[in-house]
């Protein structure tokens, strides 16, 4: 990379997630210069690994009534500001026989209570515009959740910042803090082969789940407790609606709509250690058994793959199974530990990154003597061209749209055209960085479909040959880690039609052409630095 | 009354029915169907004709003529070999009807001649004309048994006349023979020119006779009968009537008529039924004959044509302008059986758009029509939906019982729609884009994208388990030859059936309903007999295509959204 | 399908993939009335490559040069695997019999010995394979000695890029170079389709202006490596035809799917079911198998293969289970457990689900739920509960076997007919001692 070894800015921010991201895009709209440094890529934490729900807040009346109120502030914010990044659904609290009947009847006070319209639904009517839903139903109320897609509207706030003068550091870990008194002088950070210092007036640790390493390493350390969950993708769309369990939030509680998938979910497992972190078999039968009961097409359903996140919780760890934690977010200014400029936010939710960025951008300005107001409330979020292909169905349309002779598609299962591939791979290049499979992947549907990457991976490689952008063995490095990457979701859901969709694709990948056999001796050799000219 | 005018009436019809005949015939040579009709005259066909008659007749095919004549005209072996009960029927109605014909209304120039001593009241010829006639409504009950519930037959109110004039033909000879049977006029009438008497006394023993064992209703006889005197009878019998009569008896259905008849004879006899009961009978046979080229019966003329111009031809290689010829030949030869439309592979989508006209038997009625100029706006529009909904699987044209070439029929039916004003579907939704379609059908429909209205109907591509195996692995389009055949993206196919699968698995259905490929679709089942996970691929495409017609028909009178 | 029709034979194989096309071929050699059903979805991705054991043991990925070196090692180390339980004879000879009966189909491969071959693939790896098509041979040889070759592609088929390839070798194979040319008659189509072009390339006009393509590009090229697209079901005449006419070896390089070179072998393998007689239900499967009480015939019930329509019955004396792992529903998985679909026959597999796939995809010692499958006696049949055998003349065949992962250890048509060619020997003693019996 060709980057300095020293480098300055005024803040830093650590975390390139929802947080983080909209930290960066607030910051920039005051006219703040700042770095963001990310070890891995956007959204690699739980921003990356979550339902995708914009939540009404009616899921947290009883349990937690600031986050429901507070879920219905920032709902309603972004659907104004970010609407490209959002489906608004619309919402379903379903009870079947057997739940909690009292909750039910105190549902509708519950959300008046916080502010959240919640109106109660016939259930013959519910069942016409919702088929899924079980025979077993017994209430049903409609509330204006949404869906929204969490890697579009980080891509296009990181998008939006760049665009402002902000700055991004992907694959850049942070080593270490250089501490002088009450303030840190310098990050120190391994950016691939490099080790760069980055000077900085504010240092913000916006690394969800990492926060806590992170903060320790400063010796500022922050209570949070690790709780992991695991959500399945089904095949095709069960829903068109949000459907959530009228209940005490517990697992296996929703199924959202996801474009042209359902995901349902999802679990909460304490965890120490971040480091392998992937669905369980244990937890898939969980929320299949559980879900079906709300859902029963759920139990017969074909699912593509699963994933698993780390939901970095605020508090010590208690009982409850992590959901007795607060699921508020906490901003801590270090004061007391002896720093002034650093803050950590952390906690918190995906509805509410964007307030959690105005509260930390608040404190930065603040004692960076920045008088600007926040404007990401009433700002709307442009649309940056390059980041719209994690829409699902659109590239379908684009390509239907128009496309000339050599803009064939690279993705079957989803309709991904090569000018998407190569819109993706051309703005990481800009960027300075060396694009993998993976990271196209994050950006688009690419490897997102019912192949898993089986056959547009070769297809998006050689592609990518064709253009001289890989070189030597690149290419077969990459399909190898792009499979890995997929296999880590897909091998908890493969039973039935989808373990006969992984046979094949092993038959053709190991039986025909052999490719595990090369795994071993790609490893040992160093293709990333390998970037054409 | 007086055989002059009997036989002048039956002139009159007979030359009613050759004109008539001649008029039907003539259609084939004028009537147009098809655009590849547009350039053939009268004359043409006429040449195309004689030189097919010559050749076949005086060639080696003549052999194969005579074969069909045999097994498919007088035999009728397609119709056994598909519906043996419908066979049934229709060879009692003919054999009787031809042996009746023969036997009994010709009977003085050939029962006369082939059995000396013939006489109609004399076994077997008594029993004989019964059964035939009984044959004939045997046959009638069968054929007009079991008929399509959904959408029926098409039929005109001139066939409905035709049916019952042959009906009352046969009722009206039972009826005229149980009548003679019973009536004491016509024994006096036969016992002055055999014996020459009339005295009820002196024939009292041939009266008790007549009354007790052939069913005559005098009315006025002595009960009970002395044996004496039906012995004296039964020799006067023996003597005077028993080379011309039989008992009566073997008439199994006009006997049991006359004994119905008893009560009125009398009655009957003084108000001359014997006059007109034979004019009913013998003028409902003339207007059968004057009218049955104007009827669809006609097709025992056209029907045993058609079946021999298809047996002269080998493997239908008609010259343009015979092939036209036969094309108007076959809409007379249709017996409206509805075979056709049991058949049928698209009947459920004509059940569900209530549209009958996707049948084979409205279809040709409708091409019929529109040849002729008779086709109304309001029944053209319905045809013309059927005609493009057709997947020319052919299955109406194998199981056609008179062989009738229904699949060319079909494509020169679309011809001739097309010329107009009514496109193939085809057409004009090519006009536009398949993403500009579906920008309409967004614009026009309130319906939320998974509440699938059409599920019912288009029950494969709405149901995810269709597309659940899927493997992704290309085979459909690998196989597919019309995608193999498209020459570039303009003119060729936009999507490929794996797209098309793909785009209804992620819930697209809207970009596909207006796609090329849809519509270019062959329906080889190609794609479906290869699909290694068993998806039934062109069983959706043809899937699409009807539900297409139909939702992009809603929106087509729509401008474009910008 | 009519409904109630009957036809009896004396072995009726279930399964038309390699190992069931393999055991009718088989049956039908010996004189055997066979009658088959099912699908044949494997032998479209196949490669036309028949590997016969090129990786023992399979945790330490060793390849071997002798695939009977190989045998001998995997007899060793696995007694329980299939191939080792079939003895390097027949193992010939199955081979030897099936490759001539392709190459009488107009098939033909080159000829087998005892070394395996290397075979360059599409994605730039080298396959260690045993029977090689001819129109593929040329590039084995040549995997030895490396000379400048030419590797080309065609614009369009977007799964294939020769630049690809010839990165991958790199500095392996530093004389090999690549082109992409328009193929003829496709410049204006964005995407081309593998079946689309070898089909093409059997109209002789369409040969001739590609082969003027590329005979500018030689140079000083050895031999020339295209996609396996050389022509459908003519492709000996379409190889034979690029060689004359560019003047040097012509070799197919293997692709993803849809696989010519496995459609050929797909359409190949129908045609001699058809010429020996055997009588195949084309798209129709097995929906039902039960057996009479005496244990003289099993009578199998069908269904249409995606419309479920059915009803025909076979009568059959022995009865051959070729149908396949996942893929080809032999075997079917839910979250509980693996079941055999068509009899519920019980399947060997890990204790449970958890256990069934590694974490990582590439785990060197291969996935357990790969291994799982039919337990077989000597005489290979699937063995009930007790641990007997389900039904004296039922005999199972192919991957459908436990003990064996055929896609780790590239021997996935070693599998399928040595082991048909084991089971029909078997139902040939049976049938003949029942007969003279």
């Amino acid at each position: 990379m060709n980057s300095p070894s020293h480098t300055e800015t005024q803040v830093l921010i650590i975390g390139g997630g929802a947080t983080g991201t909209a930290l960066a895009r607030d910051l920039a709209l005051r006219g703040v210069d700042c770095i963001l440094v990310e070890k891995d890529d956007i959204n690699s934490g739980a921003s990356g690994h979550n339902h995708g729900l914009l939540h009404s807040g009616a899921r947290y009346v009883a349990s937690d009534r600031q986050t429901a109120m507070e879920c219905r502030a920032e709902g309603a914010i972004l659907k104004s500001v970010a609407a490209q990044t959002i489906e608004n659904t619309g919402g379903y609290f379903v009870a079947v026989q057997g739940d909690d009947e009292r909750y039910v009847a105190d549902f509708p006070s519950l959300c008046a209570r916080a502010g959240i319209a919640a109106r109660a639904v016939d259930l013959t009517a519910a069942r016409a515009l919702e088929p899924a839903l079980s025979e077993r139903t017994i209430a049903v109320f409609e509330v204006p959740d949404a869906s929204i897609d969490p890697f579009r509207l980080s891509l296009e706030s990181m998008a939006h910042a760049r665009s402002l003068g902000a700055r991004l550091m992907r694959r850049s870990r942070v080593l270490g803090f250089e501490r002088d008194g009450r303030r840190i002088r310098a990050v120190r950070v391994q950016c691939g082969s490099e080790e760069l210092r980055v000077e900085a007036a504010q240092i913000v640790n916006a690394a969800g789940a990492w926060a806590r390493e992170l903060a320790l390493l400063a010796a500022a350390p922050v209570e949070m407790a690790y709780f992991k969950g695991t959500l399945l993708v089904t095949h095709t769309r069960l829903a068109s609606r949000v459907v959530n369990r009228l209940r005490l939030p517990a697992d296996a509680d929703i199924l959202m709509p996801g474009g042209t998938v359902s995901i349902a979910g999802t679990t909460s497992t304490p965890v120490d250690a971040l480091d392998d972190i992937y669905p369980t078999t244990a937890e898939v039968d969980l929320i299949v058994a559980e879900a079906a009961r709300m859902l029963p097409p759920l139990e017969t359903m074909r699912y593509i793959r699963a994933y698993a996140g780390v939901r970095p919780l605020v508090g010590a760890p208690g009982a409850g199974g992590g959901r007795a934690v607060s699921r508020g977010y906490a901003l801590f200014d270090h004061e007391d530990q002896g720093l002034d400029n650093l803050a950590t936010i952390t906690g918190g939710k995906l509805t509410t990154c964007r307030l959690m960025a105005e509260r930390a951008a608040d404190l930065v300005c603040r004692r960076l003597g920045v008088t600007r107001p926040c404007l990401t409330a009433t700002t709307p979020l442009p649309v940056a061209p390059e980041c719209g292909w994690t829409e699902p169905g659109r590239s379908a349309r684009a390509w239907m749209r128009s496309h000339a002779r050599d803009d064939t598609l690279l993705c079957e299962c989803e309709l991904v055209p090569g000018r998407a591939v190569d819109a993706i791979y051309d703005a990481l290049r800009a960027q300075g960085d060396a694009p993998t499979l993976t990271d196209i992947g994050l950006r688009s549907r690419v490897g997102k479909g019912a192949c898993q990457g089986a056959f547009c991976a070769p297809r998006t490689v050689a592609h990518l040959y064709n253009r001289g952008d890989f070189q030597a063995r690149r290419g077969l490095a990459e399909i190898l880690d792009f499979f890995g990457e997929r296999w880590r979701g897909e091998r908890a859901v493969l039973w039935g039609e989808q373990l006969a969709q992984a046979e094949l694709m092993e038959a053709l990948h190991c039986g025909v052409f052999g490719e595990e056999l090369q795994a071993e001796e790609l490893r040992t050799e160093d293709l990333r630095g390998e970037v054409s000219p | 009354m007086s055989p002059a005018i009997l036989l002048s009436a039956f002139y009159a019809s007979l030359v009613l029915c050759a004109l008539g005949l001649a008029w039907r015939a003539s259609a084939w040579f004028r009537l147009r169907i098809g655009p590849d009709a547009r350039d053939i005259t009268w004359s043409q066909r006429v040449a195309a004709v004689f030189r097919g008659a010559a050749s076949a007749l005086f060639g080696s095919r003549i052999l194969r003529l005579l074969a069909a004549l045999l097994l498919d005209v007088l035999l009728l072996r397609r119709l056994f070999a598909r519906e043996k009960l419908r066979w049934t029927g229709h060879l009692l109605v003919v054999v009787g009807f031809m042996l009746l014909l023969l036997m009994h209304a010709l009977a003085p120039l050939v029962s006369a001649k082939l059995f000396p001593g013939y006489q109609p009241t004399l076994d077997p010829y008594f029993f004989l004309r019964d059964l035939f006639g009984a044959m004939i409504l045997a046959g009638l009950a069968l054929l007009l048994s079991g008929r399509r519930a959904d959408f029926p037959q098409r039929r005109g109110l001139i066939d409905w006349a035709f049916v019952t004039l042959l009906v009352a033909v046969v009722v009206t000879g039972f009826l005229f023979a149980g009548y003679k049977i019973a009536s004491p006029r016509a024994f006096y009438r036969m016992t002055e020119q055999f014996i020459g008497s009339t005295d009820p006394v002196k024939l009292e023993p041939l009266r008790a006779v007549w009354a007790s064992e052939f069913g005559v209703a005098f009315g006025d006889l002595k009960q009970p009968i002395d044996p004496d005197l039906m012995e004296q009878g039964r020799k006067m019998q023996r003597d005077a009537c028993a080379s011309c009569h039989s008992k009566p008896a073997s008439a199994f259905v006009s006997y049991p008529v006359a004994r119905a008849l008893a009560p009125v004879e009398r009655s009957l006899d003084a108000g001359r039924a014997d006059v007109w009961l034979l004019y009913l009978h013998v003028f409902a046979c003339f207007l059968g004959l004057a009218s049955l080229p104007f009827t669809r019966f006609f097709h025992v003329v056209a029907a045993p044509v058609s079946l021999l111009v298809d047996a002269a031809a080998q493997d239908r290689a008609f010259s343009s302008a015979g092939r036209v010829a036969q094309r108007a030949l076959a809409l007379d030869a249709c017996v409206h059986c509805g075979i056709c439309d049991s058949r049928c592979s698209v009947a459920p989508v004509a059940r569900y758009l209530n549209n009958a006209y996707l049948l084979p038997s409205y279809k040709l009625g409708a091409t019929g029509a529109l040849a002729r100029g008779r086709l109304p706006r309001d029944e053209a529009d319905p045809a013309a939906e059927g005609a493009f909904l057709c997947t020319d699987c052919g299955r109406c044209t194998s199981s056609c019982p008179v062989g009738l070439d229904l699949a060319d029929l079909w494509q020169a039916g679309r011809g001739d729609l097309a010329a107009a004003g009514f496109p193939a579907p085809a057409q004009w939704v090519q006009a536009r884009s398949a993403l500009a379609w579906a920008e309409s059908l967004e614009a026009d429909s309130a319906q939320h994208p998974l509440v699938d209205a059409d599920a019912a109907f288009a029950p494969l591509s709405a149901e995810r388990r269709t597309f659940s195996r899927c493997v992704q692995c290309q085979t459909c389009t690998n196989v597919c030859p019309v995608v193999a055949h498209s020459i570039d993206a303009e003119h060729g196919v936009d999507l490929t059936p794996q797209k098309v699968m793909n785009l209804l698995r992620l819930g697209l259905r809207d970009l596909t309903l207006g796609s090329r490929m849809v519509w270019d679709c062959a329906s080889c089942y190609q794609c479906q007999e290869n699909c290694p996970q068993g998806i039934r691929v062109a069983d959706i495409m043809l899937e699409l295509r009807a539900l297409s017609v139909h939702r992009l028909g809603a929106v087509r009178g729509q401008r474009e959204p910008s | 399908m009519s409904s109630a029709r009957q036809d009896s034979c004396d072995v009726a194989v279930i399964g038309a993939g390699m190992a069931g096309m393999a055991a009718a071929l088989f049956a039908a050699e010996r004189g055997l009335k066979c009658i088959q059903v099912g699908n044949s979805g494997g032998l479209l991705f196949a490669s036309g490559l028949l590997d016969l054991l090129g990786v023992q043991p399979v945790a330490e990925g060793r390849l071997w040069q002798s695939p009977f070196e190989a045998l001998a090692a995997l007899a060793r180390e696995e007694p329980l695997h299939p191939l080792a339980r079939v003895d390097a004879r027949s193992i010939r000879s199955a081979f030897d019999s099936f490759v001539a009966a392709l190459g009488g189909s107009g098939l033909h491969y080159a000829p087998l010995g005892e070394r395996n071959r290397k075979v360059l693939t599409s994605i730039g790896t080298i396959k260690t394979t045993y029977g090689v098509p001819r129109s593929m041979i040329a590039g084995a040889d040549l995997l030895d000695a490396r000379p400048p070759c030419l590797l080309l592609d065609f614009r369009g088929l977007r799964e294939f890029s020769a630049a690809q390839i010839a990165a991958t070798l790199g500095e392996r194979w530093p004389g090999l170079r690549h082109r992409q040319i328009e193929f003829p008659g496709g410049e204006a189509l964005p995407e081309l389709y593998g079946a689309h072009l070898a089909r093409a390339l059997e109209s002789a006009e369409t040969r001739a202006r590609a082969i003027a393509l590329v005979k500018p590009l030689l140079g000083d090229a050895h031999a020339v490596g295209f996609p396996a697209v050389l022509g459908l079901a003519r492709s000996g005449d379409v190889h034979a035809a690029f060689e004359a006419g560019l003047g040097v070896p012509v070799f197919e390089i293997p692709t993803m799917p849809t696989s010519v070179p496995g459609l050929r072998l797909l359409r190949a393998l129908e045609g001699l079911m058809s010429a020996r007689g055997v009588h195949r239900h084309h798209q129709a499967g097995a929906r039902a198998l039960t057996f009479d009480a005496d244990g003289a015939t099993a009578t199998l019930e069908l269904e249409g293969i995606s419309t479920g329509s059915g009803g025909e019955r076979v009568f059959a004396r022995a009865v051959v289970l070729a149908t396949g792992r996942f893929s080809g529903r032999g075997l079917s998985a839910d979250r509980a457990g693996v079941r055999e679909s068509l009899l519920g026959l019980p399947v060997q597999q890990p204790a449970s689900r958890a256990a069934w796939h590694q974490r990582d995809f590439l785990d060197p010692s291969g996935h357990a739920i790969n291994r799982a499958g039919l337990r077989v006696d000597d005489a290979w049949r699937p063995l009930d509960a007790g641990g007997t055998p389900a039904w004296p003349r039922l005999h199972a065949v192919g991957s459908i076997l436990a003990h064996q992962d055929w896609m780790r250890s590239k021997c996935g048509a070693g599998l399928a007919i040595a082991t048909a060619w084991a089971a029909i020997d078997q139902v040939t003693r049976e049938l003949r001692g029942t007969a003279a019996g």
